[in-house]
């Protein structure tokens, strides 16, 4: 059983370093705590593709929530997701990862970004002097903040979508929301 | 804009040219400096920064990042650093 809990807050809400797609006053806003080697995040990237297709004014965050612990590859991926966005291409990245999510090794990253046309020289550097880990941690810490301890973790319109994640809940959730 | 066209070909000729092997493991030896070339060309050094970093001409790094292309059988210097990676090499 999933459902909102207007008494689990995003905080803080939205701002102007997250990682949006449309604009941030938009009717329905959904913010993702994500891990680029969590398969349950795998599964429902195509779902939000959908959801974003289905609805116009949707702004849809992504926030970084790298479980280490069971996931050792995921922290790099963040980062290298982040210093694609240095570079104008986090959504670029983003896609890439998710749907490559068997190559995150540091050597299949640096491949992304090599295919993304970055700056490689400068890719290299921020990610061997761990130039992007604040950024990441921020995310992370603004997750603990918002109680999120699992990937992936949802906020529509700031309240958390709390209980067993399966992808069919976040439609029924949104669709709930909007009616 | 000479520049970026140099670029886009190296990338180019990177995308073009095989993909490094995962599974054939490696039988090189690298010498020291060759390693220490290595490690810097990981962290997104330029030869002449590599060069000012090691102490050395930009040609003699040159030379150590063509040996390198040479032992790890591959064609482009980013090609060196991900399979130095994917073999632990550093």
């Amino acid at each position: 059983m999933t459902y909102l809990d207007p008494m689990i807050r995003l905080l803080p809400p939205i701002h102007e370093q997250d990682h949006c797609q449309g604009r941030k006053e938009a009717q329905l806003t959904l913010v993702e705590y994500g891990d680029y080697a969590c398969l349950q995040c795998v599964q429902a990237y195509p779902l939000i593709r959908s959801i974003q297709a289905q609805f116009s004014d949707i702004c849809f965050v992504f926030r970084y929530f790298p479980c280490v612990d069971r996931h050792p590859s995921a922290q790099h991926a963040a980062e290298a997701a982040e210093a694609a966005a240095a570079q104008g291409k986090f959504w670029e990245m983003h896609d890439r990862l998710m749907r490559q999510n068997q190559l995150l090794d540091d050597a299949s990253l640096i491949e992304h970004a090599i295919a993304l046309k970055l700056d490689i020289n400068r890719f290299l550097c921020e990610m061997s002097t761990d130039f992007h880990v604040v950024r990441v941690l921020s995310d992370y810490n603004s997750g603990i903040k918002s109680r999120v301890s699992c990937t992936p973790t949802f906020f529509i319109n700031g309240c958390q979508l709390t209980g067993d994640w399966h992808p069919s809940a976040l439609q029924t959730a949104i669709e709930q929301f909007l009616s | 804009m000479i520049s970026l066209l140099l670029i886009s070909q190296t990338l180019l000729n990177y995308m073009a040219a095989p993909q490094v092997e995962k599974t054939k493991p490696l039988t090189v030896r690298l010498s020291t400096r060759e390693l220490e070339v290595l490690k810097f060309l990981a962290e997104g050094l330029s030869n002449k920064e590599i060069a000012l970093a090691l102490h050395l001409s930009p040609n003699t790094v040159k030379t150590h990042v063509r040996s390198l292309m040479n032992k790890l059988g591959v064609d482009h210097r980013l090609q060196v650093v991900v399979l130095a990676l994917r073999h632990n090499l550093i």
